[in-house]
């Protein structure tokens, strides 16, 4: 029982937690306004060590985000702006051959592409061709990098955000659902409010507020802050009710949801339900929790299961939308959840 | 330091398995109540219904009632026991009502677990006591279950209905209570009947006061308890032209009375049914036989039917004639006098139940 500590020390860094998430919060909410959901979903993602996806209209400050985000935290940050003619190679990096000696020796070494960096910014992804998107895939998933029969490790920890339009498809390469399923999350950017547009413009009248941006959390308080979620105790209960949020997404099963029966055509991966869990995580932490609670799991669920689910004909031919199916799955599921 | 630790911990959790416990206890009072509640109301709108019919359209017994009635009221202390929550139900139960965030859920969880104590549990342990003390001051104050006021309406409902289960059905005169020890000594069987059918059709129609030299011998000379043997309420079918004369015959030669059911006496077109619901009452001890047959189901097919005075053949379909009258009777009288029927007595009924009290009275 010596390893047992006080609860108090506990709740301390609990409390250190909550800081240092906000603080990073109203950094980024000072250069990027009327996001404030944005903002927490996308650190979010950053304390779990997850891919975020974010997807939005130009011009509403996706790119200028994430700079903000990895100047907040000190690490460094490559940008990748995905063009149809974008080689993997362009991202991973390549073998090239050097001349030492006054080229008496002649050595093959490899170069590293804008990938080895802790915060990949992956512009417009939809952009580039599927061969370069797949150069990502064992990137994101296995965080290393293989080439030439060599493999490479990445950074840790190892972030990439991506963005793309919904607009202007002509000519783009939608992600397939395999590399769809490696973001843990699908943020959706909406456009600001009036009040929201009209603070915007009175901070950045005289200046850009980026320009200006320090840091505020340093990359090892991230690593420690990341490590602290493995505290929260998610119990079996909790468990058994995200398993079921999972389930219900599966049309064919027992336990699909009508709506999902009539519109979805494949359920969320297994990979979601660890994404929900994951997330629930830290929203927990971030309310003074070192449990989650069915609330946490409704929060997030529809960041993580959006792009994870696949509409029908039926769906697409109705214009029904991917955020009111989720909706009404993750509301069914809810109240079936407090009167069990 | 430690040890005020361990002590602090198991200080909480008492106080949580403490607090569980309280909402296991109500919530499974709760369920039995409203379980009772349901049993009444399904028990109670049976009842009615049963007393309703009792009265209006066929007798029931009060057993039989009192059975079905009580059926709904078993299966749901059934589905009550079914449902009896356990540790994590009612801390659920508790995390929902007082919007805990799964917080007790947790730490029933945990103290249900063998693992090993971390730094995280006792966290939660601290927090789920201190909830705990708090929800149950609010516990005690707002949550208290109250029986709805439809239950008691429907238990008024079952008591009614009980109160027209235990009146006399339409089809009865003689009371409940006599009637198990009545019916097991005077009921006449079908082989009885069988016989009084069979000096119907042997004798002439207008011969009301003897008796043919062959009846005398038959069947209808045993002893009552030999003869009255059977419910009074089964129906008995018996064809005059075929199976009636083979089983007088029968009768005649064997002295045991064979028991049959409806439908090996089943007759075809031309057949007459009886239905005897009531039979007649013990004689008295000064020797009058005060008879009074309750009802008697006469079912004619074919032929020529004599009914009210009137007359109608060529039946396609058999008619029942139902009689829920009294018919007194002495036997002293009886061998000069004509007793009184009502009007609506068909030819057949009175030979029938003339031949009926005829046989009464050579009995010893």
């Amino acid at each position: 029982m010596n390893s047992i500590e006080k609860p108090m020390d506990l709740e301390q860094r609990i409390v250190n937690f909550q800081e240092d998430y906000y603080r990073l919060h109203n950094q980024l909410n000072q250069v990027i306004v009327g996001q404030d959901q944005v903002i927490g979903d996308l650190i979010t993602a950053l304390l779990i060590g997850g891919h975020v996806l974010l997807e939005g209209l130009p011009g509403l400050g996706k790119t200028h985000l994430i700079k903000a985000l990895a100047s907040s935290i000190e690490v460094s940050l490559s940008r990748i702006q995905c063009t149809p003619d974008l080689m993997p190679s362009d991202i991973t990096g390549s073998e090239v051959l050097l001349r030492e000696n006054g080229g008496d020796n002649i050595r093959i070494d490899f170069r590293q592409g804008p990938i080895f960096s802790s915060m990949l910014l992956v512009d417009e992804i939809n952009r580039t061709t599927p061969k370069t998107q797949a150069a990502l895939l064992e990137a994101m998933q296995e965080k290393q990098v293989t080439c030439a029969g060599k493999t490479y490790a990445l950074p840790s920890p190892f972030w990439v955000f991506a963005t793309q339009n919904p607009i202007e498809l002509e000519g783009t390469f939608p992600l397939p659902e395999a590399q769809l399923d490696r973001f843990l999350f699908k943020i959706s950017v909406d456009y600001p409010t009036s009040e929201s547009l009209m603070k915007m413009i009175s901070i950045s009248l005289d200046e850009e507020p980026a320009d200006h941006i320090g840091s505020i959390l340093s990359s090892q308080r991230v690593i420690e802050m990341m490590q602290e979620v493995k505290s929260v105790i998610i119990s079996d209960t909790i468990k058994q009710a995200a398993i079921a949020l999972i389930l219900a997404t599966h049309g064919e099963h027992s336990q699909g949801s009508a709506i999902a029966k009539k519109y979805i055509h494949y359920g969320a991966s297994p990979r979601g339900l660890q994404a929900i869990t994951k997330a629930a995580r830290i929203r927990a932490l971030t309310d003074g929790r070192v449990h989650v609670a069915l609330d946490d799991l409704k929060a997030v669920a529809p960041l993580a299961l959006r792009h994870r689910v696949l509409l029908n004909m039926e769906s697409e031919l109705n214009h029904i939308l991917i955020d009111d199916i989720l909706e009404q799955i993750i509301e069914t599921w809810h109240q079936t959840q407090i009167s069990h | 330091m430690a040890k005020l630790d361990i002590l602090t911990s198991i200080e909480h959790k008492t106080i949580i398995d403490t607090f569980v416990q309280q909402i296991r206890q109500m919530l499974w009072y709760e369920i039995i109540q409203a379980q009772l509640s349901l049993g009444f109301i399904i028990s109670g709108s049976l009842l009615f219904f049963l007393g309703l019919i009792n009265i209006t359209y066929h007798a029931i017994p009060l057993s039989l009632c009192l059975i079905i009635a009580s059926l709904p009221l078993i299966t749901t202390l059934c589905i009550a026991l079914g449902r009896r929550p356990d540790h994590l139900a009612a801390a659920r139960f508790a995390d929902n009502n007082f919007k805990g965030k799964s917080l007790l859920t947790t730490a029933v969880e945990l103290l249900n677990q063998k693992k090993s104590t971390t730094e995280s549990s006792l966290y939660i342990f601290q927090q789920a006591a201190r909830s705990s003390l708090m929800w149950q001051k609010q516990w005690q104050t707002t949550l208290r279950y109250t029986p709805k006021p439809t239950t008691w309406f429907f238990i008024c409902i079952a008591v009614v209905g009980l109160f027209l289960a235990f009146q006399q059905g339409k089809n009865l005169t003689i009371h409940r209570s006599e009637a198990p020890s009545y019916r097991q000594e005077k009921a006449p069987n079908k082989s009885f009947s069988r016989s009084l059918l069979a000096e119907i059709k042997q004798s002439p129609a207008t011969n009301n006061k003897t008796s043919p030299p062959e009846i005398e011998d038959n069947a209808l000379n045993r002893k009552p308890k030999q003869t009255f043997s059977k419910a009074p309420n089964e129906a008995i079918d018996i064809s005059l032209e075929d199976s009636m004369t083979k089983n007088t015959k029968i009768l005649s030669q064997n002295k045991t009375i064979p028991t049959e059911t409806k439908s090996q006496h089943q007759s075809a077109n031309n057949s007459v049914d009886y239905q005897e619901e009531q039979t007649a009452l013990p004689p008295s001890p000064d020797g009058d036989k005060d008879m009074k047959i309750k009802t008697v189901d006469i079912i004619i097919s074919g032929g020529t039917l004599l009914s009210n005075g009137k007359t109608r053949t060529s039946l396609d379909k058999p008619i029942r004639h139902r009689v829920n009258n009294k018919i007194s009777f002495s036997a002293k009288t009886s061998k000069n006098e004509t007793p009184l029927y009502p009007s609506d007595f068909s030819i057949v009924q009175r030979q029938y139940i003339e031949t009926y009290f005829n046989k009464i009275q050579r009995e010893p």
